[in-house]
């Protein structure tokens, strides 16, 4: 029940405003760790209220309408406060959309997509790797070759980085996965292929 | 030039109580709830976020300061808070005001000759 308050309490100190946080989270989790019985319960309200306090009534150099003095959009500076969860939202949206638009224009001519495929390994081309399907052999290599960096295992598996998988790193293909087996436990969890 | 003590006044209850804390000595934020509590007996408890809250008012007013000290490993982590001296004087103007209101308070409340 003590350790569920002090999670509790530890995310009402982290919704807090990052300046606020920095300066005092500490010492207010200090204090929380200080109190006993009912003294819990009693705080994890004045946390709250403190959250309330700080996001509601103490702006402090963020303005009502998401302002920085001279009306700097919040969103594009590098001060100490990071942007409220409506702005994350709202980049996250964009971020969103325009991965949408990106693969849309690449995929948008179905007459001219045509597999990349990987010769010489012998196998149909429905088990072949392929790299990429979009207008030209040269901007689907580059494109499968950011995608490979990106991804942890793709990346594993593409040993000299050229964006394919050839014939002999399939052929070390669990070599390659075992290096990334971070604990040795011989599979692979998502935490051990994560970004 | 003298600073404007009355533009600070009348206190707040929490401030009133943090700078009284801060009056003897200085302390670290647990260290003034604790002489908070003791002052009035355990009638008035400060939280942590009202405590916070009003300190970082009072240092951007320039009534308290961070005191830079080296502490013990385990107080490391703590930060120490001083009165100043324009926060020493704002004190000071709220007593004063507080000891009118008091004087006026016990004149008005005295009870009556005769009455009962």
């Amino acid at each position: 029940m003590r350790r569920l308050a002090r999670s509790l309490y530890c995310w009402l100190l982290r919704l807090h405003p990052q300046s606020f946080r920095q300066e005092f989270a500490d010492e207010m989790l200090w204090i929380f760790d200080q109190a006993e019985g009912r003294g819990v319960g009693r705080l994890l309200a004045d946390g709250l209220l403190s959250l309330v306090r700080q996001r509601m009534l103490r702006p402090a150099a963020v303005g009502a309408a998401g302002q920085l003095p001279g009306d700097v959009p919040v969103f594009y500076t590098c001060e100490r406060f990071l942007p409220g969860p409506g702005a994350l939202l709202h980049g996250a949206a964009l971020s969103l959309a325009a991965f949408c638009v990106v693969t849309l224009a690449f995929s948008a001519r179905p007459s001219q997509q045509k597999p990349l495929l990987l010769p010489g390994l012998g196998l149909s081309p429905d088990y072949q790797v392929v790299a990429w399907h979009g207008p030209s052999r040269a901007t689907g290599r580059r494109f499968a070759s950011v995608y490979f960096r990106l991804s942890p295992v793709l990346g594993a598996l593409d040993a000299n980085r050229d964006g394919e998988i050839s014939a002999a790193e399939i052929e070390n293909a669990p070599e390659a996965l075992r290096g990334l087996d971070k604990n040795g436990d011989g599979r692979l969890s998502a935490g051990e292929v994560i970004w | 030039m003298k600073p404007n003590l009355d533009a600070f006044l009348p206190l707040s209850s929490a401030t009133l109580h943090i700078l009284l804390a801060l009056a003897s000595e200085d302390r670290h934020g647990y260290g003034i709830m604790l002489e908070v509590a003791r002052q009035t007996e355990g009638r008035y408890k400060l939280g942590p976020g009202t405590l916070y809250d009003n300190l970082r008012k009072l240092m951007n007013q320039g009534l308290v300061e961070e005191v830079r000290r080296t502490a013990g490993k385990e107080n490391s982590r703590r930060r120490y808070y001083r009165l100043t001296s324009l926060g020493s004087g704002v004190l000071a103007e709220e007593i004063e005001r507080l000891r009118g209101v008091v004087r006026e308070a016990r004149l008005l409340l005295r009870p009556a000759p005769g009455r009962v």
